[in-house]
Order: C-alpha cells, then sequence, then structure tokens
C-alpha cells in the first residue's frame, strides 16, 4: 500500500519541548487518528509535514515527495488544512474567503464550495468573526474540501463542538474517504470521534510515539484485567502496559487480553478503549 | 498572488470609511494650514498604518500559517504586503499631486514645488514603510511596534539633520540652489529609496522562509 505521508525521526526542539524521533505513516485510503494529550506534540508534527517548521532531523515525504522535490508549492494543491481555530481572516465573509481561495487554488471548485456553505447553512455574508466556533470549523472545511484535495490534515478540528456538529464533521470524513485515492490525518483529544472513524491510531507522548497500531488490533487486543495486587503482579511485564492501583484492587492494562486470560484464567479483562489505553499509557504507566 | 490581493482589498473595503474621513481632515488641515508637506505627510501614516493594521490582523488570525498551506510560496505572502504599501504610496502621491493644483492656485506656491513636495513625501514613505514591512516580518508586529515608530521619525530627522549640516559646513547652500539641483536630489532621493526598499523587500522573503510557522 502506498503512503500519502511518511514521516521518518522528526526532531525539532524547543526550550521546554522536544519532539523526538518520530516516526509514523499515514497509508492511502485511510484515516489515521493522531492522539495524545495537550502539549504531547500533535500541532508540532502536523507543522512538520506541511514544512511550517524547520526540522532538526528526520524527513516527512508527502506523496513520495521530498523536502526537496515539495519546494515547488503546488503539491499543496491536493493538500486541505484545517487548523484548531481556522485562521480565516476575521474581516472576510463566506462569499469573500470562496472568492479568495479561487484566486489561490487553480482546482478551486466554486460549486461545491457553494454547495458546502448550503449543506453546513452558512450565511454568505456574515463575516468570520461573527461565526460560532462550529460554523467557523465548517467554513474552514467548507475551503479546504473545495479543491479537489486527496489529503485531509485536520489539526483539533471537531475540539470546542456540541454532538451534533462533530458528527456531521465525521460524516463528510467518511464521504471523503470513500475515494480510495483519499487519505485523512486528523489530530484529536476527542478519542470517541477518532473510535468512530479512523482506521489507525498513532499515539504521541511527550513528544514520543507510544505506538501506531490499526484501530481494530487495538480493540481487539488490548485489554483492562481488574484483580488483586498480587494477581498483577504475577503477569508477565511484556503484556501489561500500566496499572491503576485502588483501595480494592488493581486494574491493568494488558496488550493481549486473551494471552493474560490464558495466562490467569480467573481474571476479569474486559475489552479496552482507545480512551483508556491512552489514559493508562500516560498516567498510570 | 490573485487570492492574496484579493484580501488585502477586502480589508481595505473594511477600513474604507475610516480611511477617507481621515483623508478628508488631512486635506483640509493641509488647506488651513496652506502647507502640502502636512498632507504629504499625514498620507505617508496613512499608507503605512494601513500595511501595520493589515498585518496585525494577520497576527491574530494567525494567517501566515494558514496561508503557509496554500500552493504559494512563502515569499509571496510578504510581496504581497510590498505590492499593496507600493499602490498605496503611489495612490497618496497621485492623489497630493492632483490636490497640488488647486492647492498651488489657492495659496500661491509654484506648482512645481508642490510636485517636488509630493514626490519627496512618497519617498520617504516608500522608505519607511518597506522598513517597518521587514521590521515587523522579523519581529512581529508587537515586538516591533516602537522601532516602527522611530522609522518614521528617522527620514524625517535624517533631513532636518543634512539641512543643518549643509548649512554649517556649507558643501550646499540651500537658499540658492537651483531649480535644476532641486530636481536632481528629489530624483536621487527616489532612486535610492526605490533601491532600498526593494533590498528590504529581498530581506523579508529570507526572513519569512527561515520563520517556523
Amino acid at each position: 500500500m502506498e503512503n500519502a505521508i511518511v514521516v521518518r525521526d522528526v526532531t525539532k526542539r524547543y526550550k521546554e519541548f522536544t519532539l523526538d524521533h518520530v516516526s509514523f505513516q499515514v497509508p492511502q485510503g485511510s484515516i489515521v487518528g493522531f492522539v495524545g494529550e495537550n502539549g504531547a506534540g500533535k500541532s508540532t508534527t502536523i507543522r512538520a509535514i506541511l514544512d511550517l517548521i524547520r526540522l532538526e532531523d528526520g524527513e516527512v515525504e508527502v506523496f513520495g515527495l521530498s523536502k526537496k522535490e515539495r519546494e515547488d508549492p503546488a503539491w499543496k494543491e491536493q493538500v486541505g488544512v484545517v487548523f484548531d481555530g481556522g485562521h480565516i481572516p476575521q474581516y472576510m465573509n463566506a462569499v469573500e474567503t470562496g472568492r479568495m481561495m479561487k484566486g489561490i487554488y487553480r482546482q478551486w471548485d466554486q460549486e461545491a464550495y457553494e454547495g458546502y456553505l448550503k449543506r453546513f447553512h452558512l450565511s454568505g455574508k456574515k463575516k468570520y468573526k461573527d461565526f460560532s466556533r462550529g460554523m467557523k470549523m465548517k467554513l474552514s472545511l467548507a475551503a479546504a474540501l473545495s479543491h479537489h484535495a486527496s489529503l485531509l490534515v485536520l489539526d483539533e478540528c471537531t475540539s470546542g463542538l456540541d454532538p451534533i456538529v462533530r458528527d456531521e464533521i465525521l460524516d463528510i470524513f467518511l464521504e471523503f474517504i470513500q475515494e480510495e485515492n483519499h487519505s485523512i490525518l486528523i489530530s484529536s483529544h476527542i478519542i470517541s470521534d477518532l473510535e468512530k472513524v479512523a482506521d489507525y491510531i498513532v499515539f504521541i507522548h511527550e513528544g514520543r510515539i507510544c505506538f501506531e497500531e490499526e484501530k481494530d488490533y487495538l480493540l481487539e487486543n488490548y485489554g483492562i484485567a481488574h484483580v488483586a495486587k498480587e494477581q498483577a503482579g504475577r503477569l508477565p511485564k511484556s503484556l501489561v502496559c500500566g496499572q491503576r492501583n485502588s483501595h480494592f484492587g488493581c486494574d491493568v492494562l494488558v496488550r493481549d487480553r486473551r494471552e493474560a486470560k490464558r495466562l490467569e484464567p480467573e481474571m476479569v479483562i474486559d475489552p479496552a478503549s482507545i480512551e483508556e489505553i491512552m489514559l493508562y499509557m500516560v498516567k498510570y504507566h | 498572488m490573485k487570492g492574496l490581493l484579493y484580501k488585502e482589498a477586502v480589508m481595505l473595503k473594511t477600513t474604507m470609511r475610516m480611511q477617507l474621513l481621515s483623508l478628508a481632515i488631512f486635506v483640509a488641515m493641509g488647506f488651513a494650514l496652506k502647507n502640502i508637506v502636512y498632507l504629504g505627510m499625514m498620507l505617508t501614516v496613512l499608507c503605512g498604518n494601513f500595511c501595520l493594521n493589515s498585518l496585525n490582523y494577520d497576527v491574530a488570525d494567525s494567517w501566515n500559517r494558514y496561508a503557509s498551506t496554500f500552493p504559494i510560496r512563502r515569499e509571496q505572502l510578504v510581496s504581497v504586503k510590498f505590492v499593496l504599501e507600493y499602490l498605496l504610496i503611489a495612490g497618496s502621491v497621485l492623489f497630493t499631486l492632483l490636490f497640488g493644483i488647486p492647492f498651488s492656485l489657492v495659496v500661491g506656491v509654484p506648482y512645481e514645488e508642490c510636485a517636488a513636495t509630493c514626490v519627496a513625501c512618497g519617498a520617504v514613505s516608500l522608505l519607511a514603510g518597506s522598513l517597518n514591512l521587514l521590521l515587523c516580518t522579523k519581529f512581529g508586529v508587537e515586538k516591533a511596534r516602537v522601532i516602527v515608530t522611530l522609522t518614521y521619525l528617522l527620514p524625517f530627522g535624517g533631513i532636518m539633520l543634512l539641512y543643518y549640516c549643509s548649512e554649517k559646513l556649507g558643501i550646499i547652500n540651500l537658499k540658492n540652489v537651483t531649480e535644476g539641483q532641486v530636481y536632481l536630489m528629489v530624483g536621487g532621493l527616489v532612486a535610492v529609496i526605490a533601491a532600498l526598499s526593494l533590498l528590504f523587500w529581498r530581506m523579508s522573503c529570507r526572513v519569512l522562509r527561515k520563520q517556523d510557522l
């Protein structure tokens, strides 16, 4: 399978934060959920992918193009980007935003844009600053989807939105991915959204990638064992990802719940959600 | 570039009412003070302010970060500000040149003198504006604000200094300066400033190309 994005050993040092040899890939035709707590390095990684920051080490390939081959910005015709907060000029309305984009993207599809405005119930005359957060994100998304991009890069685009708007937006992503060469990289800390749409999950913590797995693999294999402390000690360390102790015993996140069950048949092991996997790895590791 | 220029045009349209009001006040003051330099200088400030306002909005919206995801070169983001600056200054010079006609008739100053003053003001505006764009690109609008104020004062201070030095040192006797010398000085000033402005534009492009957004 070809990759839309390949991130290889990307390193960027700031005074108080380091993006440390981050590597993962976004296979073509898939949705990759990029998860991690606030400040874990999601946005920095996305900025690295979009050539917005200079790297100290490592490399990024987008559509198989190296950094040098991406010097010609034409490749960005194929990429739609939505940042947290939008970043469309506050004083512009949706109609003006469309006209501006038409002057920027050669493949701009005004009809598609107007279709999205209608679908999202966005007023053409209302200024961007007067839109609600949900409306702002919808307008940014309409702009990102109206130039026939084959890759969407979305940075926290669903955060702060109500569940109905989020669900609408997730539906759009699922529609977009119907085309086999379309791919999405979506960063979020709203894990439930990613559980709905993502094919792969990349988890970043303190600037390092903790895992890159198929979502279904995570949901099928990881589990939370509810055990007494002495039982937890009997589990092999290679199987344990995190442990939460309480007065009554402890909950252990295991990598392979079937293997754990085989080793300790009396254990009660529930399937783990991605949110729980992330929580145990960060907080109870 | 077309889309970026359109964005600036929308910004200009948004603030048009205030700009026109300011212009009307400056024209009235120019007549009242019988001083075309006043109008030229104030238009200089108006053009510069507009470009800084536009930059300020861009910073508030994190526009450069967003626009760097478009299929355009980063240099175009700063180039569009320079193009805007040049267009506004050209418009201001044209306006003051036209304003000079009734002004010279009413006040009784020779039109050639008015025209030379207008062009000189435009040149100073070009220098200050281009330098400001470079400083704001390098340091950001907030940090550059103090230095930007100085850049408006420096060209005028420099001219005054030149005047007093010339008087004291006697290199040029400005009281008996010929018409030809005035045109030569204004022409030279415009050429030097145009070259400096191009240099500042190149430097701004370089700064933005290396910036983390």
